[in-house]
């Protein structure tokens, strides 16, 4: 039986059927309760989340990353969840940084912890990935009130309180910009702990293009300007 | 007269009249059909009067009067344009609440340890 309550952990997947079942399996060697979130795969996602051992919710249509990880937070408060982690499917994130961000969210009291990879551990990003996300993180510090150096890391773990707040609304990637401002409107404390992108071909030909950065500034600011 | 405004004018009559019978019969609301009936009628009377729009647009500075209703017919295209925009991100949110309604619905039992 999946305990109620405890740490959920939310995978937002769409077409990753070479990645998932080992992403879920490790995944599941520290934490029960794993929530794949199937964002209307064209492949077997879902069926081979299952098999690793996740519990899968599945959008009939792919309706995009932010629409997926609010999915998989809802359910994840819904089945009552005390704290929920968001972690990629593609393999890019190391299962051990979990602890540390939780660890982080006790420590400090916070309401959220979010990964960076800017702060001092070791990786292999490639220079232009640095380069814009770096951009991108001193842009939001400029719109909204919180002081970040990796604004986009889909590493994150939120207290149940925070969780329950938090409505990105975002279906697109500029969720995690979203996810920013309502930290800063809502006024919930948070915490960065470094954390290790691990980046393979895999994960990089999965992720966003350079030129999606414009596709998903625009889809931020025009929620910004009307919303 | 000329063969244009032989043309176009009936015919904006006609949708002219289109539209209050669509009104009177409740298939658009009646702002809508007030809008309508104004570009209607708005367009009719500056093809009957083609000085009309020439004598406003010198008074704005623009030189032709066909230059003033290009103008004028871009920007409300793009009004028009935005206006798509906002209510295709409208459905696409409710469409977003539905398809996660039903994920969530569905959602089977968890797996076992």
């Amino acid at each position: 039986m999946m305990e109620e309550g405890g740490i959920y952990i939310v995978v937002p997947a769409y077409n990753e059927e070479p990645a998932i079942h080992d992403v879920v399996r490790d995944l599941r060697a520290l934490f029960p309760n794993v929530v794949v979130v199937d964002d209307g795969s064209a492949d077997a996602t879902a069926a081979e989340a299952r098999r690793a051992g996740a519990v899968v919710v599945q959008h009939l249509l792919n309706r995009g990353q932010g629409a997926a990880l609010q999915t998989g937070i809802d359910y994840s408060v819904g089945r009552g969840a005390d704290i929920v982690v968001t972690f990629d499917a593609d393999g890019q994130h190391r299962v051990e940084d979990i602890p540390r961000l939780i660890e982080a969210l006790e420590r400090h009291g916070s309401d959220v912890a979010i990964g960076s990879r800017f702060l001092g551990l070791e990786s292999n990003m490639p220079a232009p990935r640095r380069l814009l996300l770096r951009t991108a993180a001193r842009l939001m510090r400029v719109t909204s009130g919180v002081a970040l150096t990796d604004a986009h890391n889909g590493l994150r773990a939120m207290r149940r309180g925070a969780a329950e707040r938090i409505h990105l609304t975002i279906d697109g990637m500029a969720h995690a910009s979203e996810l920013v401002d309502q930290i800063d409107r809502l006024r919930l404390t948070v915490t960065e702990v470094p954390v290790v992108i691990h980046y393979s071909d895999y994960s990089l030909q999965k992720g966003q293009s350079g030129l999606a950065a414009f596709r998903i500034a625009f889809d931020y600011l025009m929620k910004r300007l009307f919303r | 007269m000329t063969t244009f405004q032989l043309v176009t004018i009936p015919l904006l009559l006609a949708m002219l009249i289109a539209t209050a019978a669509a009104m009177s019969r409740r298939r658009i609301t009646p702002r809508l059909g007030l809008f309508w009936m104004m570009i209607w009628s708005g367009a009719a009377v500056f093809i009957a009067f083609p000085d009309l729009s020439s004598i406003i647009a010198n008074a704005l500075g623009i030189g032709r009067g066909a230059d003033l209703v290009l103008y004028l017919s871009i920007l409300f295209m793009l009004g028009g344009f935005f206006g798509v925009y906002l209510r295709f991100r409208r459905l696409d949110e409710q469409l977003t609440r539905i398809v996660r309604h039903l994920a969530i619905r569905d959602a089977g039992e968890p797996p076992q340890q």
